[in-house]
C-alpha cells in the first residue's frame, strides 16, 4: 500500500503579520472557516479521482496555515472522520496542527489531543514583546509563555516551535536572550528562521528604506552559527538546515517532502507532488470557492519533473538534511546518469572543507550548511 | 576646352560640427536644381543614414552643378566637395582642400568661431585656398552678429572677402553667396596637354565594381582606355569609364583639367587608391606629384569583442567590408582570457572608432563590446631594435627597454575667457605642454597645447566639455613621437595574471591608475565561497591590492512543499549566473567586472 501524506491549508488569519507573504486572509467569520473545510472535503474526493489515491496509506496530516488554530477540534474531528472514509490510517499515522499563541485556551489544546492530533507547531516567531508588536503579532508575550507551558504539560508525542531571527533592530545579544527564553519550556523541536521579506510583506518596504535596520548577511552567518553550537550543546540534532530535535521528535511530515515522497496538498495555494508531477492550487480564495463548487480542479500551476529534475532535487533537498547524499544510493536509484560531475564537485566541497563524507555519503559541514545555495548550484549539474 | 576650364569652380565648405554645412549644401543643391525636389532627402550629401542621423559628414563627396549666373547672365560648373568635419579626418580634409581653389568657410551667428574653424581654416590657407566668410544660421534669436563678425574679422584679417549672412535653413542668402563663389572663386589653372596629374580626395568601393577614386583632374586628362599609374605605388591600371556626380554616377567621355569625377579602373583593392595619391599617366608619367601624400596611419586601437561569442565569424566579416572602403581602418585577430576571441582594431581617432563600431552594429547586425581606446607606443630595445607596441602583450619587460616614446598632438582649444583657467588647469593635469594662447575677440580665446595622445583618448573630451560648461571646442593634429616613461600593470586575481586587463600607461600614474582599476574590480566581483585578492603589479611588483572577502551565508533556511520548485529554480538561476562568469582559479569574475575594468582602462 502507497504511503501518502496529506497537507491541508486554512488561509484565515486574525490579522496579518508585517513579515509575511504567504497567502493568508484576515477576516472571515467562524461560518466561512466551516464553510471552507467543506470546500476541501470536496477537494479530496475531486483528487481523490484525479490522481488514483484510493487505495494509498495515510502516513502524516498536516494542518497548516494561515492561522488552523481558529477552528475548534470539532471540525478537524469531522475532517479526520471524513479521510478516514478514503484512507487506511497508519498505525502511527502524525497528525500535526499549527497553532498560534492567543488563538487557544487549555481546553481547546486538550479537545485537539482528544481528536487525535499528536502534534502541534507553535508559531512563537519572537519571545519579545515589542517584536511582536513591531510584527504585528497579535498576542503579547505573556500568551506565548502560556502556552508553551500549557502545551508543555499537555502529553503530545511532540510538538514544534518556530522562531525568527535577523530581525530589524536585533543584536546578537537579544537573539541569544531570545533563544534562550524559549529553551526554558523545552520544545522538543525547534524551527528556526532568518527573517526573509519577499512583496507582499509590508515590512519588505522597510527593509528597502532601512536596510541598516537589519543585522548584515556576515552577522546572520555569526548568529546562526552559535544557534547550531548552542542548540547542539542542550541536545537537539539539527537534522535539516533550519530544523533542530530531540532524537525521536523530528518532523516525519517535513521528513516526506525532504525525501521525495508524494504529498497530496488541499486548500488555497496548496502543493502537491504525485507520481513525479508537481501541481499548485489557486492562490484566490474567490477562485477556489468557484473552483469547487463548479466541480473543477483549483490546479492552476503543474510541472512534471524529468528524470534529470528528480535527481537535482534529490540531491539538493538530501544534501539539506543530516543523512546527506549517498553516491552508491543515488547510482542504484538512478543507473542511467553519469555521476562523476557530481562525485568530482562533492570530493572538491569536502577538500574545502564546506562537505563532511565517510567515503560514500556526504554530507554538510557546519561552515558548508550557512553557504548552501552557493554549493548546491555548483554540485547539481 | 579652354571655354570649359574658364567656366568651372571647385569649392568646399569648411565649418565647425553642427555650424550648418550640410544646410547649406542642401540650398545649394536646390538652387542648381541638382536634384528633383521629390528624391530631395535633407542634406543630400550625407550618404550614410548614421552620417545623416549623427549630424556630421564622414567622408568627403563631390556633387557637380550647373549654376546659371542671372548677374553674369553665363552658366558655370560649380564642383561641391564636401568635407569631413572631425578632427580624426584631418588628413582627409586637407585632401578635399587640395582638391578646390576655393573655400567657404561657414560661422554659426550664435556659437562664433570654434576649434575646428580654426583647424580647418588654417588647413584651407594653407592650401592658399580663397576664403569666403559665411555667417549662418542668422535667424536664430541667440544670433550675435556683430560679435561673431568680430572674431570672423579677427580671423582672418583686413583684406578678406566680404561676409556674406546666411540662413540656410530659410534659404537667405544663398543666392547672393553662389555669385560670389562664381566672382571670387579662381578657374582652376593646368595644362590639358600637360601629362595626366590628379588628385584622389576619396574612393568608394562597389560590390560590382571594385574600388573607384574619386578625383581631381590638376592637368592633362583621361578617358576610357587610358593606362594610368597609383604614383606612390607604381600599379598600373587601364581607365574603363570615366564620370561624374551629378549627384548620380554619371558616365563622361574624359576629365580634363580643373574637373571632378571618379575613374573605375578594375581596382580591387582600397590600398591601391589611397586618399591623397596622384594618378598620372603609366607611360609617361608626372615628375611632380599632388604634394601632401600620406599614408592612412591608424593613431587609436582598441579591441572588438563580440557579445555573442558565435558572432566571431560575423565581426571579421563586418571588418572586412568596412576595410573594404576605410584604408584607415585597420584589424588583427587577438584573445582576452575574459572576453574570449576579438579583433584588435586601428582608427585615425575616436570619432573613427565610434563610427565602425556602430556600423558594425547597423549594418552588420553584430553586437560588439569595444575596450577603452589606446595608443601606439615605440619602444627601442636595449638591443636597438624599435618595437611598436599597439597592445601590452607585446610590452617588452622593463628591464630590456632603453628608451620609450608615445605620440603626441597639438590642441587647438577655443573657449570663452572666463573658462580659459579651467582648461589650463586640465591640460596641465593631463601632461599638457602650453605653446599659445591668443584672444580672438574681448571673450573667446584659443588656445594651444602640446599633449600626449593617450590623454586625449582617456576622457579628454568629456573633461573639456565639463569644466567649460559644454562651450569649449577641440581639434588636433598630430604632431610627432615624444619621450616617455612607460609602464606595463598587470592585474592579477588570486596570483593569477588575468590576460586582457593590463595596460600601459604612464609610471607616474600608474599607482592611480591602478588603485582605480582594482577598487572597480572590487566593487564588481561579487563575494563567493573564496576570498578574492586582486592585485596590480608591475614587473611583479605589487603596486595596489583589493580584496573581496569570502560569503559566509548563502541560504534559503524555509525548504517545504511548494519551495522546493522555487528553489530549484533558484539555484538553476544561480547555475546560470555562474556559467557566465569566467573561473579564475577557484573564484568566477562576471564579465561586467571585466568590461568595466577594459572600458575605463587608459
Amino acid at each position: 500500500m502507497k504511503p501518502l501524506h496529506l497537507y491541508i491549508h486554512f488561509p484565515f488569519c486574525r490579522t496579518k503579520c508585517r513579515y509575511c507573504d504567504f497567502v493568508s486572509y484576515p477576516f472571515g467569520s467562524y461560518e466561512d472557516y466551516v464553510q471552507y473545510l467543506f470546500l476541501v472535503k470536496q477537494e479530496l474526493v475531486q483528487k481523490i479521482e484525479a490522481f488514483s489515491l484510493a487505495s494509498a496509506e495515510l502516513t502524516t496530516v498536516y494542518f497548516g496555515g494561515g492561522t488552523p488554530s481558529l477552528v475548534k477540534a470539532e471540525e478537524w474531528h469531522s475532517l479526520l472522520q471524513f479521510l478516514s472514509q478514503f484512507f487506511r490510517f497508519s498505525s502511527s499515522l502524525e497528525i500535526t496542527l499549527e497553532v498560534n499563541p492567543g488563538t487557544v485556551k487549555k481546553e481547546d489544546l486538550i479537545d485537539f489531543q482528544q481528536v487525535g492530533i499528536t502534534r502541534l507547531s507553535i508559531g512563537v516567531q519572537s519571545t519579545r514583546g515589542e517584536m511582536l508588536r513591531f510584527l504585528n503579532r497579535p498576542y503579547s508575550i505573556n500568551q506565548v509563555e502560556k502556552i508553551l507551558e500549557e502545551v508543555r504539560m499537555l502529553n503530545f508525542s511532540s510538538w514544534n516551535a518556530d522562531l525568527l531571527y535577523s530581525l530589524p533592530f536585533q543584536f546578537k545579544q537579544d537573539w541569544e536572550e531570545e533563544l534562550k527564553r524559549l529553551l526554558i519550556f523545552d520544545p522538543p523541536h525547534l524551527s528556526i528562521y532568518n527573517l526573509t521579506l519577499s512583496l507582499p510583506a509590508s515590512l519588505y518596504s522597510f527593509q528597502k528604506y532601512h536596510p541598516l535596520a537589519f543585522p548584515s548577511s556576515d552577522s546572520e552567518a555569526d548568529w546562526f552559527y552559535w544557534t547550531m553550537q548552542f542548540l547542539g550543546s542542550k541536545g537537539y540534532r539539527q537534522y535539516e538546515i533550519s530544523n533542530f530535535a530531540r532524537p525521536g521528535a523530528e518532523c516525519k511530515h517535513n521528513q516526506a517532502y525532504w525525501t521525495s515522497q508524494d504529498y497530496l496538498g488541499l486548500g488555497v495555494a496548496a502543493w502537491s507532488y504525485l507520481g513525479g508531477e508537481r501541481h499548485k492550487n489557486t492562490d484566490w480564495l474567490k477562485n477556489y470557492i468557484s473552483k469547487i463548487n463548479n466541480k473543477v480542479l483549483p490546479i492552476v500551476f503543474r510541472e512534471k519533473l524529468s528524470a534529470k529534475e528528480r535527481l537535482q532535487e534529490e540531491i539538493m533537498l538530501s544534501l539539506r538534511t543530516i543523512k546527506g547524499v549517498s553516491i552508491s544510493d543515488i547510482a542504484y536509484r538512478y543507473p542511467d546518469f553519469d555521476l562523476n560531475y557530481l562525485q568530482e564537485k562533492l570530493l572538491f566541497f569536502t577538500n574545502e572543507g564546506f562537505l563532511l563524507t565517510d567515503g560514500d555519503r556526504f554530507w554538510f559541514s557546519p561552515s558548508g550548511i550557512l553557504l548552501a545555495n552557493q554549493i548546491l548550484s555548483e554540485v547539481v549539474d | 576646352m579652354k571655354n570649359l576650364t574658364s567656366r568651372i569652380r571647385n569649392f568646399c565648405i569648411i565649418a565647425h560640427i553642427d555650424h550648418g554645412k550640410s544646410t547649406l549644401a542642401d540650398r545649394i543643391l536646390e538652387i542648381c536644381q541638382a536634384i528633383p525636389q521629390n528624391k530631395m532627402k535633407e542634406q543630400f550629401l550625407d550618404r550614410m543614414d548614421l552620417e545623416r542621423e549623427r549630424g556630421i559628414t564622414i567622408k568627403a563627396k563631390a556633387i557637380r552643378l550647373n549654376y546659371h549666373s542671372p548677374v553674369q547672365n553665363k552658366d558655370f560648373i560649380l564642383n561641391l566637395i564636401d568635407t569631413p568635419g572631425h578632427a580624426d579626418f584631418g588628413y582627409e580634409v586637407s585632401r578635399s582642400l587640395a582638391a578646390c581653389e576655393g573655400a567657404i568657410l561657414v560661422v554659426d551667428a550664435s556659437q562664433g568661431v570654434e576649434a575646428q574653424t580654426l583647424a580647418h581654416l588654417s588647413l584651407a590657407q594653407t592650401q592658399k585656398l580663397v576664403i569666403l566668410p559665411v555667417i549662418n544660421k542668422i535667424d536664430l534669436p541667440s544670433a550675435d552678429l556683430p560679435r561673431v563678425t568680430r572674431e570672423v574679422e579677427n580671423l582672418l584679417g583686413k583684406d578678406h572677402l566680404p561676409i556674406t549672412l546666411v540662413s540656410a535653413k530659410k534659404g537667405v542668402g544663398v543666392q547672393e553667396l553662389l555669385e560670389k563663389v562664381v566672382s571670387y572663386i579662381p578657374l582652376p589653372a593646368g595644362e590639358a596637354e600637360a601629362p595626366l596629374k590628379a588628385l584622389i580626395f576619396d574612393s568608394l568601393y562597389d560590390p560590382y565594381r571594385g574600388v573607384l577614386p574619386f578625383i581631381r583632374v590638376m592637368e592633362g586628362k583621361v578617358s576610357k582606355g587610358t593606362r594610368i599609374q597609383m604614383f606612390s605605388t607604381k600599379k598600373e591600371f587601364e581607365v574603363e569609364e570615366v564620370g561624374i556626380f551629378t549627384p548620380e554616377m554619371k558616365m563622361v567621355s574624359q576629365l580634363g583639367p580643373g574637373e571632378v569625377g571618379y575613374i573605375f579602373a578594375n581596382i580591387k583593392n582600397i590600398q591601391e587608391s589611397q586618399v591623397g595619391d596622384t594618378i598620372t599617366l603609366a607611360q609617361n608619367p608626372t615628375p611632380t606629384p599632388v604634394p601632401g601624400y600620406q599614408k592612412a596611419k591608424p593613431m587609436v586601437f582598441c579591441t572588438f569583442y563580440p557579445v555573442d561569442s558565435e558572432q566571431y565569424a560575423d565581426l571579421r566579416d563586418a571588418l572586412e567590408k568596412l576595410q573594404l572602403n576605410d584604408a584607415a581602418l585597420t584589424f588583427q585577430a587577438a584573445y582576452s582570457q575574459a572576453l574570449g576571441f576579438g579583433f584588435r582594431c586601428g582608427f585615425l581617432g575616436l570619432l573613427h572608432m565610434e563610427i565602425v563600431q556602430e556600423r558594425i552594429e547597423r549594418e552588420f547586425g553584430v553586437e560588439a563590446i569595444a575596450t577603452a581606446p589606446h595608443v601606439e607606443y615605440l619602444v627601442l630595445t636595449q638591443k636597438g631594435e624599435i618595437l611598436e607596441i599597439r597592445s601590452p602583450e607585446d610590452f617588452p619587460p622593463l628591464s630590456e627597454i632603453s628608451e620609450s616614446e608615445e605620440p603626441y598632438v597639438e590642441a587647438k582649444i577655443v573657449v570663452p575667457a572666463s573658462f580659459v583657467g579651467n582648461i589650463m588647469e586640465l591640460c596641465q593635469s593631463r601632461r599638457g605642454i602650453f605653446q599659445d594662447m591668443v584672444y580672438l575677440d574681448e571673450h573667446t580665446v584659443h588656445l594651444k597645447y602640446h599633449l600626449p595622445l593617450a590623454e586625449i583618448v582617456f576622457d579628454f573630451y568629456n573633461q573639456l566639455k565639463s569644466v567649460s560648461k559644454g562651450y569649449a571646442s577641440l581639434d588636433y593634429q598630430f604632431i610627432g613621437y615624444q619621450p616617455a616613461e612607460l609602464a606595463k600593470v598587470d592585474i592579477m586575481i588570486n596570483q593569477e595574471k588575468v590576460d586582457g586587463l593590463s595596460f600601459i600607461c604612464n609610471r607616474s600614474d600608474a599607482s592611480y591608475r591602478a588603485r582605480e582599476v582594482v577598487i572597480l574590480l572590487k566593487r564588481l566581483i561579487p563575494r563567493q565561497l573564496f576570498s578574492v585578492a586582486i592585485q596590480a603589479t608591475i614587473g611583479g611588483k605589487v603596486i595596489a591590492r583589493e580584496n573581496v572577502p569570502p560569503l559566509r551565508k548563502d541560504v534559503l533556511q524555509k525548504c517545504y512543499g511548494g519551495d522546493v520548485t522555487r528553489k530549484r529554480k533558484l539555484l538553476e538561476k544561480q547555475k546560470e549566473g555562474k556559467k557566465r562568469m569566467k573561473a579564475v582559479g577557484k573564484v568566477r569574475i562576471p564579465q561586467e567586472a571585466f568590461l568595466a575594468v577594459l572600458k575605463a582602462e587608459k
